[in-house]
Parts: structure tokens; sequence; C-alpha cells
């Protein structure tokens, strides 16, 4: 590791704690019932939501372990505990087991997995003399139900969106591809929280070198000893991107499901974090990013205007500002005529340079974004460019900035807006503050050197093996048809 | 993944990089620079300027074609020996390097009469010499990457400057002969230096994975060819002769005379929009001349390599002199680089025929064949 | 790697540091220029007085404008003491009109070749010759209008309905500059405290303003240097039977006149076939004008109309050795071996034309008798 690596890491990096679950070690199953349950009270103690039910199965003692909340208790009185009460032979597993009404079972001789099972939400049947615990799927967890996408909100097409739960999501997905080639590997990421991860795909589609790449890099990130928890499915992608200190995304947010399929069948790789309603989808290049699930489920002419609308978003989010700057400081002589005089006047009015009140507008956009982001609704965000714009107006008035730099970061935040990634538009909206430095100091000589960087940045990506800014550089005219149009189903 | 194992360019890549590279700050004096000797029979001179390179390409094809999949590195050792091969291959890295600095050198004084005229050189050109840099030392990859970025907004200038969009007088054009063959002849020269930085194609060859590079070249070629003769063109129909020989930067003056609705000043707009094109011809300069560097010290560090290339850059470049006199003198220099890349390529090719020098063919070649 | 990081951070900051912001030139510290005036300093042969005219602000967003009297020997000059006297900055990039005073047009523009290479200053900025410069900025205007854009609007208009030519500062300093064509620059005129108008045009032998040409002769010399694409004539081609006043304003569309020079023994000899079609805009005929005798016999007055008032330019433009024509440019394109600019406007002089002018009508103006007697 280079030294400016790691003085970034010192100052940048998180803090990595070392982390145990308790139940590293073996602990094979007891045949005495007391010994077990001592060992799991003491285990559990102080642990409210613990529940140890004794019962007698036949002329057997026995026990119920779970967990309550994360358990179907309905389905533990009457599908375990009643047929085990009513239970007449008991004198080996098998007879038990034949009692019970449920058929999804699994038999443990490590009773610290067994218990891993139980904070899975499944019951633990432990009986006396028998050096086995018995793990019952009851999983409950509570969860919300199947709502609209917050974020990826689409004006039609289909509502439905990811929720927290693993399974939920899997079979949203299964309901969209009915193939058995569509294939899930499930992997448990993090010591603490041991999160369920699956790896989604499609398998006569996906590339071999792709898939291989993102399970080593799963594994990789499974055998780190230093992970406590995977909380949502943005720590997996931190980790399994090539350039994680890069703050353009490499990997796809989404949290509609069509998506998911859509990119799917292109061979993609998707992965799904339980507890995260967002799903991954690898690899992801830059224009990828740029592209909605609208623009499937409206008119080719519309979807390709708008994306052409996207890219020039691209531009117009990150150097209009500077540009006002460049021109105003550097090159009058480019305003048109008509206008040079106005822009003159309403300058002169004002007391900071262009430079000054550029980025203290930005500044000030900037913030009302980040305090009206949190709004109960979407009308935050109507709220906070309103604001944007009635803040603008009282600042005008007052003679603090130029009317015309109003216009100009208005148009700036607006087209950052269009940017669908929050990643990215974020990511591009940053750009902004050294590009308005570069011209204030170099005018458009500043900022072209400013894109170039950014551009180098960019060239020398890759996602997964896959550049970054494909089909663009390099050329691949067929995948850049639908970057710059959305190519018709039917022709 | 390919991409780990063997940097590969695409054609399209390839001729972005000869266009890119070839293309420069020539343009702003090129009407002028034909002109003087030769008359509106600069036209021409562009023309056969454009014929002679594709005989020079011609030989870069020939002597790289027989060793197809290494590079200048790995075989000029075998042609001329281990000592020999290190020494051109320093020439060749200087003469680059020259003329790479050459190209923001000529593009200060401009930037400098239009926009910031009492910026210092060294503060322009340390963050432009460092953000080429920053490219070029990324390898074949990024740079082709980055140059085909660019790419496709000098293109879209190359395209814009060819349409003449005020009416221009063909009677300053149609004395073709009026200073002689031997005034067009005279007239090649400073056409020739306009072609600096065909020799990419020399370099970037083993990376290149198509069948068609030659054609890739004289297709670029040809487009450069088009576009000088096109802007020549339009300067001289519109401002004539005489007045060109009067002009510092015929461009420029030609540019001044028509008002875009949103940016009214054109000659502005171009000259800050150029700087896109200026720097992917310092990118692929640097890059050959790192490349060379190592070619040439094998035993040094790659990062050495690449700090020495940047110092020498900014120091080069930063450093001021008369601007008339350097203008002689880049004039100079730069025809006998381009002599020495359009020459020596076709004495190597002798050698290594001579010397039955032959480097294996692709396997994807052969099967392609 | 340590040390080039290390290395390239410093070079970055210290470029950081070094950059002071030399170039900044903020929009509201300049005083844009619209409009240049040249004359003569009255006192002084060798000085000139550079009128500049700039927009002032006033509060409420009015604009007034402000003109600026500079005695300097070249705009360079001028700029240095405008700069001098003012708080703003002089910025060359907006000028819209440049106006010659007729005394210094006759003195010669040698020096603005230089003018034209200050890279800010605007080459499409309109060029135009006044008796005094000056005096055209104090003409006075409504409140919301200002004097160059009113200027440059105006010679615009009278440019696209045929009444005078438009020549940018490019284009002046490029026929100034080539061999074999020389430029024609419009004439402003001050009617009075309120008004001023286009009227005729000032020829130039290269740099030098050497004499006026009326309207009418302006009008003419527009159609033979086939840059326009449509001319008003005002021809008079005497009482007839087909007319009763002898006064016929005509459009000529798209004129064509095709110049062929050729140089035998020294002698030039230049052959100018113009063609046109025509319009009618008004004329009083006693003939119906749907019959086609009678206006074949209009075409052919106004074609020998045309011809005599050719032959009579020409001939003027050969006594005063200039040609706005081009004839000397299309000879060297022609025969670039013979053209020789030292002797040429000799040749000029003497050389002999032999114009020929043909006219097509194309819309008389009056409906066809048959068409009007319907019931």
């Amino acid at each position: 590791m280079p030294t400016w690596r790691r003085i970034l890491q010192r100052v940048l990096g998180a803090r990595r704690p070392e982390v145990n679950t308790g139940l590293e070690s073996e602990h094979p199953v007891d045949k005495s019932l007391d010994a077990n349950l001592d060992h799991i009270k003491q285990l559990f103690a102080d642990s409210a939501d613990l529940v140890c039910r004794r019962l007698q199965v036949g002329h057997r003692a026995a026990a119920l372990v779970y967990l309550k909340g994360i358990t179907n208790s309905q389905l533990i009185q009457q599908g375990i505990a009643q047929p085990l009460l009513n239970c007449q032979r008991s004198s080996s597993l098998e007879d038990i087991l034949a009692c019970l009404g449920v058929s999804d079972y699994a038999n443990m001789e490590d009773l610290h997995q067994a218990l891993q099972q139980m904070m899975d939400g499944r019951v633990l049947l432990i009986c006396q003399g028998i050096p086995f615990a018995v793990a019952i799927d009851v999983v409950d967890f509570p969860k919300r139900n199947i709502d609209e996408a917050e974020s990826d909100a689409v004006v039609s097409g289909p509502l439905d969106s990811f929720i927290e739960s693993i399974e939920d999501n899997l079979a949203l997905i299964r309901r969209r591809l009915r193939t058995p080639h569509f294939k899930s590997k499930i992997m448990r990421l993090g010591i603490l929280s041991r999160t369920p991860v699956a790896i989604c795909y499609l398998v006569d589609r996906v590339d071999r070198q792709l898939l291989e790449e993102v399970e080593q890099r799963l594994q990789r990130m499974q055998a780190r000893e230093d992970l406590p928890k995977v909380l949502d499915s943005y720590y997996v992608m931190e980790s399994i991107s090539d350039h994680p200190l890069s703050p353009f995304p490499q990997v796809l947010q989404t949290e509609r499901p069509d998506v998911i399929v859509a990119h799917l069948v292109e061979g993609r790789v998707s992965i799904l974090v339980d507890g995260s309603p967002v799903a991954l989808v690898v690899p992801a290049a830059f224009f990828d990013l740029l592209q909605t699930a609208d623009d499937y489920y409206i008119h080719p002419l519309f979807a390709s205007a708008a994306r052409w609308l996207r890219l020039s978003a691209l531009f117009i989010t990150t150097s209009v500002s500077a540009l006002y700057v460049a021109v105003t400081t550097f090159h009058y002589e480019v305003i048109p005529s008509k206008l040079v005089n106005t822009v003159a006047q309403t300058r002169g009015e004002v007391p900071l340079s262009s430079f000054s009140e550029a980025i203290i507008l930005e500044i000030t956009v900037d913030l009302l974004r980040e305090a009206t982001i949190r709004l109960p609704t979407k009308v935050g965000q109507v709220i906070g460019v309103v604001g944007a714009l009635v803040v603008g107006q009282a600042a005008v008035q007052a003679g603090l900035v130029g009317p015309l730099l109003v216009i100009v970061v208005a148009i700036a935040t607006i087209a950052g807006f269009a940017i669908p990634n929050n990643e990215q538009a974020t990511a591009l909206r940053m750009l902004r503050f050294p590009m308005i430095l570069a011209a204030n100091y170099l005018s458009g000589f500043g900022m072209i050197i400013v894109m170039v960087a950014v551009l180098t940045h960019l060239a020398s990506m890759d996602s997964l093996g896959e550049p970054y800014m494909r089909p663009v550089a390099p050329l691949k005219l067929r995948q850049l048809k639908d970057v710059i149009i959305r190519p018709f189903r039917k022709v | 993944m390919q991409n780990r194992h063997r940097p590969v360019v695409t054609g399209w890549q390839l001729f972005c990089l000869i266009v890119n590279t070839i293309v420069g700050t020539g343009v702003y004096t090129l009407a002028r620079d034909v002109a003087e000797p030769a008359g509106a029979g600069g036209l021409l001179s562009m023309l056969l300027a454009g014929i002679l390179m594709v005989v020079g390409l011609l030989g870069l094809h020939l002597l790289a074609s027989r060793f197809p999949r290494q590079t200048l590195n790995e075989y000029i050792g075998e042609i001329l020996g281990t000592f020999l091969g290190k020494g051109y291959l320093l020439v060749y890295a200087l003469f680059t390097l020259l003329i790479g600095v050459s190209v923001p050198r000529a593009h200060f004084p401009v930037v400098s009469a239009w926009a910031l005229g009492q910026t210092p050189q060294l503060v322009f050109m340390v963050p432009l010499v460092f953000v080429c840099w920053n490219v070029a030392r990324r390898g074949v990859v990024v740079t082709a990457r980055v140059v085909e970025m660019i790419n496709y907004l000098t293109l879209t200038l190359i395209i814009l400057l060819v349409i003449p969009v005020i009416p221009i007088d063909l009677d300053f054009v149609r004395p073709l002969f009026e200073k002689g063959v031997a005034g067009i002849a005279k007239g090649i020269l400073p056409g020739l230096y306009a072609f600096a930085g065909f020799d990419v194609f020399l370099i970037v060859y083993p990376y290149v994975r198509t069948r068609r590079k030659f054609g890739i070249g004289v297709a670029a070629l040809g487009l450069v060819t088009f576009f000088y003769l096109m802007t020549t063109l339009l300067i001289i129909g519109n401002l004539g002769i005489e007045l060109i020989l009067m002009t510092t930067w015929p461009l420029q003056s030609y540019l001044n005379r028509f008002a875009l609705e949103i940016f009214e000043r054109a000659d502005v707009v171009f000259l800050i929009a150029w700087t896109f094109q200026i720097i992917n011809t310092i990118v692929v300069m640097l890059y050959i001349a790192i490349t060379c560097l190592q070619g040439a010290f094998p035993c040094l560090n790659a990062s050495i390599v690449y700090f020495i290339v940047l110092i020498l850059a900014i120091a080069t470049t930063s450093y001021q002199t008369d601007y008339d006199f350097e203008t002689r003198v880049r004039s100079t220099y730069s025809l006998i680089a381009i002599g020495f890349f359009w020459v020596t390529p076709w004495l190597l090719w002798m050698v290594s025929l001579l010397r039955g020098k032959k480097g294996e063919s692709s396997s994807e070649e052969k099967s392609a064949a | 790697m340590k040390r080039r990081a290390q290395l390239s951070g410093l070079l970055l900051i210290i470029c950081l540091v070094l950059t002071a912001c030399w170039d900044q030139r903020p929009l509201e510290d300049m005083a844009l220029i619209a409009g240049i005036g040249i004359d003569p300093y009255p006192e002084s042969p060798n000085l000139m007085n550079f009128s500049l005219v700039y927009p002032l602000y006033l509060p409420d967003r009015r604009q007034g404008e402000k003109i600026e009297l500079i005695a300097a020997d070249n705009l360079g000059q001028a700029i240095t003491v405008f700069e001098r006297q003012n708080a703003r900055q002089f910025a060359g990039g907006k000028v819209r009109v440049v106006v010659f005073g007729e005394d210094a047009a006759r003195q010669g523009l040698e020096g603005l070749i230089d003018y034209v290479q200050v890279p800010t200053i605007d080459d499409t900025a309109l060029v135009a010759v006044a008796e005094r410069a000056y005096d055209l900025w104090n003409v006075q205007l409504p409140e919301t209008e200002r004097i160059a854009f009113q200027i440059q609007g105006m010679l615009r208009n009278a440019h696209r309905e045929g009444n005078t030519l438009r020549i940018t500062m490019g284009e002046l300093i490029t026929e100034a500059s080539a061999f074999g064509v020389d430029a024609v620059v419009p004439v402003l005129k001050v009617l009075d405290q309120w008004r001023i108008q286009v009227d005729g045009a000032a020829l130039f032998r290269d740099m030098q303003m050497v004499d006026t040409v009326t309207q009418d002769e302006l009008n003419l010399l527009m159609a033979l240097r086939n840059r326009i694409g449509e001319v008003s004539i005002v021809a008079n081609v005497g009482v007839s039977d087909i007319l009763c006043k002898p006064v016929v304003e005509i459009s000529l569309i798209a004129p064509k006149p095709r110049i062929k020079p050729r140089l035998e023994n020294g002698q030039l000899r230049v052959k100018v076939d113009f063609s046109a079609r025509y319009v009618l805009n008004s004329y009083d005929a006693i003939a119906d004008l749907t019959e086609p005798d009678a206006t074949d016999a209009l075409t052919r007055a106004l074609e020998s109309y045309l011809l005599i008032e050719m032959s009579r330019l020409v001939t003027k433009l050969q006594e005063l050795r200039v040609d706005p024509l081009g004839v000397g440019k299309t000879l060297r394109a022609q025969n670039p071996k013979q053209f020789d600019p030292m002797q040429y406007r000799e040749q000029w002089a003497q050389a002999q034309v032999d114009l020929s002018v043909d006219l097509h009508l194309t819309r008389a103006g009056t409906l066809n008798r048959n068409h009007s007697q319907r019931p």
C-alpha cells in the first residue's frame, strides 16, 4: 500500500472493530435437556424475547426454544406444540418428528449452529436424551407491505417495489422470470448480522467470468473478520466496487423488480440484500445510470427525447454556473449584444464578484435541497425548488445577487434533478465547485482542464471488467443505440 | 475482462488517435504558412503534403506489420541491436517531446492575445501539462479512451469549421498557379509540418485488434487533409491572400467574422473549445515520449520515467522566449522531426528485410486471414 | 510513488497560489463601446478625434449613453487615454458601428490594419462614412433607443430593402488590402436634429476614400457588384406612348453581372453582360401592361436607360481609378501570371468596357384585363 493511501485510510477510513458473535466455538447438543437449556439461558441472559417452553412428548421431556416476534406463534401453537403434546410414541426422534404438522425442519448436532438457525426465525426442539436439536421453520419477520417505489417512481408501468424481506423480493423477481434458468445463490455477510445476500442471474445469459468475479468479491467480503454488520445493500456496493474512492457509482441501485429483470435478461448479475429494499446490478457503466424504467413504458420517441435531455443535463448541471462566471469575468464579448448591457447593469448593482456570487448562491441552493430532502413527501422537493426561487427573488431585490445568476443556478439545479441516479447526480453537482473555481482563475481554459481531469478519472475506471464509459469509450455502436435513443421494439 | 491482460485499442480509437494527434495548433497559422510561398496554390501544397504523408504512413505500416505482436520498444533492439536501438528510442522520445511541447507553446500566444494577456505562461502551462501527463501515464488504454471521448467534441468542431457559414469569394482562391510550381513545392514544407504526430500509428499498432489498420490510417490522414484543405480554402476565400499575409492567426480573424446566436464571438468560443484538441495532442505526444523513454532506459522504474517526462514537459513549456524567434526555430526542428519520423521507418523496414528479422504474427490474424 | 505524489501535490498548490486572477475583466467594470467615430482633430493635422459611445447605467434600470471625445494618434492611444480618464475599462468586443468622418477617410485608414489585429474587437461591426462622425452621435433619439444600435439597425434594414450595401469591418479590411478590388462604404447623412439617412456611398482606393457616389449611382453599383439579392432602381425612361410619367420604380431581382476581363498587349478589355429579372414597383402607364408588346417596349426602354447610366458610372469609376466591381480580382483569378498589381490601376483607367444589359419582367403588378372584366 503506498504511503498516500495509508494516510488516506487513516484519515478517511472507517474504524474497524474486532467482533465476535459468541457462537463461533462448537458446542454439541448435550443428551441432558437441562444442560442444554441452562447453556442457552446463560447465552441469552437478559433477552426478553427468548421463549423456552417445556413440554411432555409421550414419555420424554422436551423443550421448544424460540424468539418471540420473528416467529409465527399461531403456527407454533397449532403446528408444533399441539401435535407434540398429543404425540404417543416418543422412543426415537423419527417418531417425534412424525407427529409434527410441519415439514420444513433440520436436525442439528451443534447447539450453536442450531441457535444461529433460531435467530433466523426458527423454533428449536430439544428432547431429553437425544443429542440433536431440530430447527423448524416458522419464520414470521415483521415486514411492511409491498408498496410503490419511492425513489424510482414512474409515470406508467408496474408500481410494485422491493421491500426489506429477501424472500418476498425473490418472489417478485420470480414472478417475472418463469424459467429454470433463473438462479439465486444465498450467502451470509456480516459476522453479527449474518445478513442473507442473494446473487441472482440467468444461467444461460450471464457472463461466467463476471459471475465468478462477483462471487469472489462477495466471498472476500464474507471472509473479512472486521465486518460486523451489513444493514443495507450500500455496504455490499461499497465493498464490491472497483473504485470505492470514486464518487461516481459503479453499481446500479434500484427498488424495482422490473428493472432487475431487464438487467438479468441482458446478462448482468443482480445482488439482493436482506433488510434492504434496494437491489444492486453489476456491472453498471456511467451511461446505464442515465436510463430509467420509464423509458421502456412510453413511446420510443418521447423516451429518446428524454434521454437527450438527460445527456444535456449532464453538461448543464456541471458547467452552466461556471460558464456564467467565465463569461462575466473574462469574455464579455461572447454575450449577445442585446443582452450584454442588461447583464452589465445588473452586475453593476451587485457588490460581490461573479465568483463569490455564484459560490454563495450554489451553496444556498444546496442547503435548501439538503434541508427539504427529508421532508415527508415528494412535495419537499418542490418546496425546495420553489424556496430557492423565492430566496433568489429576495436576494435579487436586495441587490445581493444578479437575476441572471439566479436563473443560471436554477437551471443547473433543475438539470441536476433530471439525472435519475441520486449518487451520480450528487457527484456531478459536486463538480460545479471546482469548475467555478477553475473558471474564476483560467476562464474556459480552466474549465476544460477540470473536465479533462474528470474524463480521465472516468476513462480509467472499470466496473467489474467493463469499461466505465462504454459504449462511448470504447465505442460500441450497437450498445450506443440504447444510450442515445430508446430503440423501437418492433420495426 | 480481457482488458486486464493485454491492452486493446479499437479501430475507431486508432482513427481518433491519429486525427487528434495531427490536428493541433497548426490550424491557427496553417493558411498563412502555406500562402506565404505558394499563394492560393497553398491548397495544392496541402494536398501534396497529405499524399506524401500517406507514403510515410505506408513506411510505418510496413515496419510495424513485420512485428505485429511486438511494440517498437521490443523489436527495435532486434533490428538495430541493443545499443543503437536504445539510442533510436531516445532520439524518438526527445523529438516527440519537442513537438509535444511546441503545441501548447504555440497555443499560448493565441490564448494570451485573445483572453489571458497577463497570466504568466507558467500558470497556464502547469495545470494543462499536468492534466495531460495524468492521462498519458495511465497507459495506452486510458489514453485511447480519453482521446476518443474528447474526439466527439473536437470532431464536431472540425466539421463545423469546414462548413462555409459566411459567403466566400472564389476569385481569391482561383489563382492557384500564381507563384508557379516552385511556389507550390515550397508550400509543401509548412504543409508537412502540420502533419506532425502521424507516427502515433507506429506506437499503438501492436495494440490494435483489427486487420484494416492501414486503411484506418489512410482514412484519418484523408480526413485531416480534407479539414486542412477546407479551412485553408475558406480562410483564403474570405480574407484574401494579401490580408492573410498580414495576419498573425488567420483562422481567428476568419472566425471573428461571424456571430453565433448565443455565443456571439465564434473566435473566442473556438479558441477555448480548441483547448480540448490541444490537450489531446499533448496527451498522445507525452504518451509516446513516456513509452519510448521506458524502452530506452528499461532499468529505470516506471514512476521515475513518468516523473522525468513531467518535469521536462513543464520546464520546457513554461520557459519564455521571443515569439518570432521561437516560430522560426520550431518550424526548423519540426521539419527535421517529421523527416525523421518519415524516413527512419522506411530505413528500419529495409534493415529488417536485409537482416531477415520478423516477429510472429498473431494467431488471431492468421485465423482471420 | 511517494515522492511523485508529494511533488505533484506541491506543484498544484504552487500553481493555485500563483494564480492571482490577472486577467479578470469583470463585465461591470467595462465600458462596452457600441460605436466608434473617427474625425480629424481640428487644431492639429496629425491627431484624430475618436468619439466613443458607451452605455451608462442609470437608476431604475434606465439606460443612458455617454459620448467620450478623445484626441489621439491612433485607436490604441485613444484606448489608453480613455482608460486614464474613465473609471471603466475600454471594451471593444461589442462595437456595432464604426463611422469615419469624411475628412478622416480621405486621409486614409492605414492605422486600421492594426486595429483589426486587436483580438477583442469585433470584426462584424458595420462601417459607414459621415460628413462628421461626431455629429451622428448627437442625433436625438427616443429614450429607449441607443444611437449605435439605431444606426446598425438602419444600415441592416436599408441593406435588406436593397437601398445600401452592408460592409463590416472585416470586409472593409479585406477589400482594402486585396489586389484588384476596392471598398465601397455607405454614407450616412444627418438631416436635422432628429434624423439620419443613408445616402449614397464613399468610394475607396486601397485605404483612402476618393469620392462619393449618389444614391442612384450606388444602386447601380450594387447591381453590378453581384452581392445583393434585390436592388431598387428609379429609372427615368422618358415620356412615350406607354407611360404618361417618365419615372418608373423597379426592383432588380437577383442581378447577375458577368464580368469578363481580357488583357491584350497591355490593353485591358472588359466585357460586362448584365442580366436581371425585374419587378415594377410604381409607374403610370397609358398602355395596357398585360400585353406583351407593351411590356417588351418598356423593358427595352429600361435596358437602354440602365446601359447609359451604368456606362456613365463605369466611366466615373475608371476616371477615379477605383475598381469596386472587382474586375482586377477576376482578371487575376483567370490569369494570375498576367496580373500586375502595380500597373493594374492604370490599365483599368484605360480599359475598354463593353456593357450589355438584359432584363426580364417577372411581375407587372397589374391584373389581366380579361380577369378584371369578369362580372
